[in-house]
């Protein structure tokens, strides 16, 4: 697997930790299995709420990968108070979403990148990369 | 008289029945005539050479000798045709008063002419000469009468004749006197004489033809015999009288008479008179023709074609005309003789024949039967016209509206505004006060009024819930109401009202209000398959976008944990990998399997369900106590993870139904609690009674919208956003068929924030065969 090293994402990732936003249990495994792995640190949360939660009692992520739709605080909601909070509002969010129409709903809430479910394990890790840089392996 | 000889002029003198005096210039007497002797009672030969003023009275005698002459003279010279009055002395010493004229002759002597005076006429009779007197009466009588008189013997020769006999007969008195009538040839002055003399009286009127000239005179004639005392007829006398004048006035009459009678049965009009009594005394032929009776079989008789209704009109008019009042084109009608009406146009005058004296009326009459139908005809057919225009205009002004409604309710898919719309349309020309009403879920609802609020309100909703439930329209005068149908579907009622100074309404217009019932009714159907076509695809939409979250849900965790394990494999990492992880990623993969298997399995349900395959494998003996504790202990590490505990209390209870599609209904109910279970407690109770069995599932989560509850039972229904709760929203439309197909029920009890309690009521044996 080869690194691309990029100024932007050196810039921002500085405790090179992932949070994962996903109200499917298994889907938060898989990806948290995988990064862990790869060296990385994983921030789990079931919904938007404990997102919200998590980014203001921890330490900042270098990126947020958000599933949309989730029960009490739905990725649009989630996306919407980050965006209000100054603290919050500059970690890079990538939309994780089954959903047809995902670029469209990541546009309407100022996300310019995706990733549609099913998701590849080589695109998850290419954009972790990018915005956290590479890590070693566990 | 210069030209004639002596004697003839003597005799002519004599003859000259004016009493003439002729005077010498010395003013005696020279000569008079037989009627001077008369009327002055003079023998003649006394007279002749006594000076005039010996018959004078005294007072004249004053201008005696010349002074006289002169005085008479003069007389001459100034007004010869004048005569002047004086007096003289009879030979009694009377004095008579006469008018004098005198003229000049020759050598100075004077000829006077004495006419006595008429009112000196009845004084003292002459005692001497009475006879005298009398003849001279008779002979003024005579010589006056204006009658043509004459005398003659018993041989037929005349005697005497007077001056208007002489004028009569056209000739002169010296040929008549003497002349034998029975000579003549007028065969009637033969007849007559001859009659007369045979002492009969005689009467002749016609035509007298002159001997000389020709000339023909209209006259009557009279003779009469004169007898001697020993009863001999001496002669006779006739009267002749010249009757030409009134002979023309005769003819005049008789022509005028003619003409009139003429122009009375000529007449083209109805000409009738009738007598004050009312009986007829004229009755021409226009007449006879016009009413059908004869003039034979009326006059005398009372009028007898007076409408009995109109008799005292006719009497009441009948004595104005008596009194003097003249009618003019008045209209009335009589009967004719056959009973028919004959319309008639009548002028009527008071008669009168002799002045001051009403002798009845005359009226003229005009049958006006023709006229008066033809009228009738060109007033009904102008009527006619009228009502086809009116017709026309009205059948335009539906035309028209209906057209206008028809578009407006075609405009829009919103029909409760095209309603309104619609109904405005009708207002103000076609009615004046509008409503419609729709049939919403069984219940009539006010769409639209005009005027708002109604002022009929109440007519309008006990009529229209009438009008929805018989699907048949109402009709007042006023108040029209017509059902909003489609297929025989009454989706509601459109009502009208009119103004009470409008007209009612017609037939005509019940058909044009059902034409835009029906036309709404199609429109609003038409909308409400259109809404509920959108609703139904906005719904699959949303639905394959949930399923196919749903879907990449459970591929994303398998696809990943098996690239993971792969990738670990591939760097030959496996095998010093931590067993634990390896063995999650293993176990994700089997679950995310079976998940799979679950969604692809409720999505061949819906679809089992939909073609009507889907079918019940019941068996005896289920306990839903035991499938309900099962399902729980299943579904454990789900539940713990959504942080809700189960508390199940259940009895065993068993019944003939399908085990599998029990724990199916479980599993969803019970999912379903702990998707919207909010991390709460999850209680199950499971009852039994000796018909049925129970499950309730109870949560104390969100709860659910009151106007949810009606439809989270639904397929791809769910009572809230799919932007929190994922799922296929499915289960409990699954759940409800199945149930259903056991003829069972399942409902929801909720308050919203308080939770939801999802009760399952089975028979314990399900009669049917299963299926739905």
């Amino acid at each position: 697997v080869s690194a691309s090293e990029s100024g932007e994402s050196r810039a921002v990732s500085q405790s090179a930790c992932v949070l994962v936003v996903d109200d499917d249990a298994d889907i938060r495994d898989s990806i948290g299995d995988i990064l862990e792995l790869r060296g990385y640190q994983v921030a789990r949360a079931a919904n938007g709420r404990e997102a919200l939660d998590r980014l203001r009692h921890g330490p900042l992520p270098c990126l947020i990968l958000l599933d949309l739709m989730m029960p009490v605080l739905n990725g649009w909601e989630f996306r919407a108070q980050q965006a209000s909070d100054q603290a919050l509002a500059s970690v890079p969010v990538v939309i994780i979403s089954g959903d047809g129409s995902t670029d469209q709903k990541a546009a309407s809430i100022g996300v310019s990148e995706y990733l549609r479910k099913p998701l590849e394990l080589s695109a998850i890790l290419d954009v972790v990369r990018r915005h956290c840089g590479s890590r070693n392996r566990r | 008289v210069a030209d004639l000889d002596p004697a003839s002029a003597i005799e002519l003198l004599e003859s000259i029945v004016i009493p003439t005096v002729a005077l010498d210039p010395t003013g005696r007497v020279r000569w008079s005539n037989a009627a001077a002797e008369r009327l002055l009672a003079w023998p003649r030969d006394l007279l002749v050479g006594q000076p005039l003023e010996a018959v004078l009275p005294a007072r004249f005698r004053a201008k005696s000798g010349a002074p006289l002459y002169a005085y008479l003279l003069s007389h001459t010279r100034h007004s010869p045709e004048r005569s002047f009055r004086m007096s003289y002395l009879r030979r009694d010493g009377v004095e008579i008063e006469v008018d004098c004229n005198v003229s000049l002759v020759a050598q100075k002597s004077l000829a006077l002419s004495l006419m006595r005076r008429p009112d000196s006429f009845g004084d003292a009779p002459l005692d001497t000469s009475g006879t005298v007197e009398s003849e001279q009466r008779y002979r003024l009588v005579f010589d006056h009468a204006p009658l043509a008189l004459w005398h003659f013997d018993a041989r037929g020769v005349i005697t005497a004749c007077n001056d208007q006999f002489v004028r009569v007969i056209g000739s002169n008195k010296r040929a008549l006197i003497g002349l034998n009538q029975l000579t003549l040839q007028d065969s009637f002055v033969v007849d007559c004489v001859k009659g007369a003399l045979a002492g009969k009286r005689m009467h002749f009127e016609g035509d007298y033809r002159s001997a000389t000239g020709g000339k023909v005179t209209p006259v009557r004639a009279d003779f009469a015999f004169i007898r001697a005392e020993d009863g001999t007829i001496t002669g006779g006398v006739g009267i002749l009288e010249d009757i030409t004048e009134r002979k023309q006035a005769e003819d005049a009459l008789r022509e005028t008479n003619a003409i009139l009678q003429a122009v009375f049965e000529a007449s083209p009009l109805p000409i009738v008179s009738v007598s004050p009594e009312a009986k007829v005394r004229l009755w021409n032929r226009a007449a006879e023709q016009v009413f059908g009776y004869r003039a034979a079989e009326l006059l005398g008789k009372k009028i007898p074609n007076i409408p009995p209704e109109r008799s005292e009109e006719f009497f009441a008019r009948f004595a104005r005309v008596l009194a003097g009042q003249v009618l003019l084109n008045l209209e009335t009608y009589y009967l004719h003789k056959d009973g028919s009406v004959v319309d008639v146009s009548l002028s009527s005058a008071p008669l009168s024949l002799r002045e001051g004296e009403v002798a009845g009326t005359i009226t003229v009459l005009a049958d006006i039967t023709e006229r008066k139908r033809a009228q009738a005809e060109r007033t009904a057919l102008l009527e006619k016209e009228r009502a086809a225009r009116q017709a026309a205009e009205e059948a335009q002004l539906r035309l028209e509206l209906l057209a206008q409604a028809s578009a407006a309710i075609a405009s829009s898919l919103d029909y409760d505004d095209t309603l309104q719309r619609a109904a405005r349309m009708a207002m103000p020309r076609f009615a004046q006060r509008t409503a419609v009403f729709l049939l919403d879920e069984g219940k009539l609802r006010l769409v639209a009024a005009h005027p708002d609020p109604l002022p009929r309100k109440e007519a309008a909703q006990t009529i229209a819930p009438g009008v929805v439930s018989s699907g048949q329209p109402f009709v007042g005068e006023l108040s029209l109401c017509v059902p909003l149908v489609v297929l025989g579907r009454t989706l509601g009622a459109l009502w009208l009202g009119r103004n009470e100074t409008e007209p009612t309404f017609t037939s005509a217009d019940v058909r044009l209000a059902e034409e835009i019932g029906h036309r709404a009714g199609v429109a609003i159907d038409n909308a409400r398959l259109f809404r509920r076509t959108e609703q139904a695809l906005r719904a699959r939409d949303e639905f394959l976008s949930i399923a196919s979250h749903e879907l990449r849900t459970p591929v994303t965790s398998l696809r990943l944990s098996v690239q993971n394990l792969e990738a670990m494999a591939a760097e030959g990492s496996l095998a010093t990998a931590p067993p634990a992880l390896v063995a999650r990623g293993l176990a994700t993969v089997v679950r995310q399997t079976q998940h799979l298997g679950r969604l692809i399995e409720e999505l061949l349900d819906v679809s089992r369900i939909q073609a009507g395959r889907f079918e019940l494998a019941l068996s005896d003996g289920v306990d839903l106590g035991h499938l309900a504790r099962a399902t729980a202990v299943r579904l454990e590490r789900e539940l713990a993870l959504a942080g809700c505990p189960v508390r199940v209390d259940a009895e065993p209870t068993s019944g003939r139904w399908d085990s599998a599609r029990l724990d199916q209904v479980v599993t969803n109910l019970l999912t379903n609690a702990m998707k919207f279970g909010a991390g709460r407690p999850i209680d199950i109770i499971v009852r039994t009674s000796a018909g049925a069995a129970s499950l309730a599932v109870s949560d104390h989560g969100i709860g659910i919208e009151p106007d949810a509850v009606e439809r989270i039972f639904d397929r791809f229904e769910r009572g809230v956003s799919a932007q929190h709760y994922g799922g296929l929203g499915l289960g409990l439309y699954i759940a409800r068929q199945i149930v259903e197909a056991h003829h069972g029920t399942i409902a929801v009890h909720s308050q919203l924030g308080q939770g939801a309690t999802f009760t399952v009521t089975l028979p314990r044996d399900t009669l049917g065969k299963g299926g739905a």
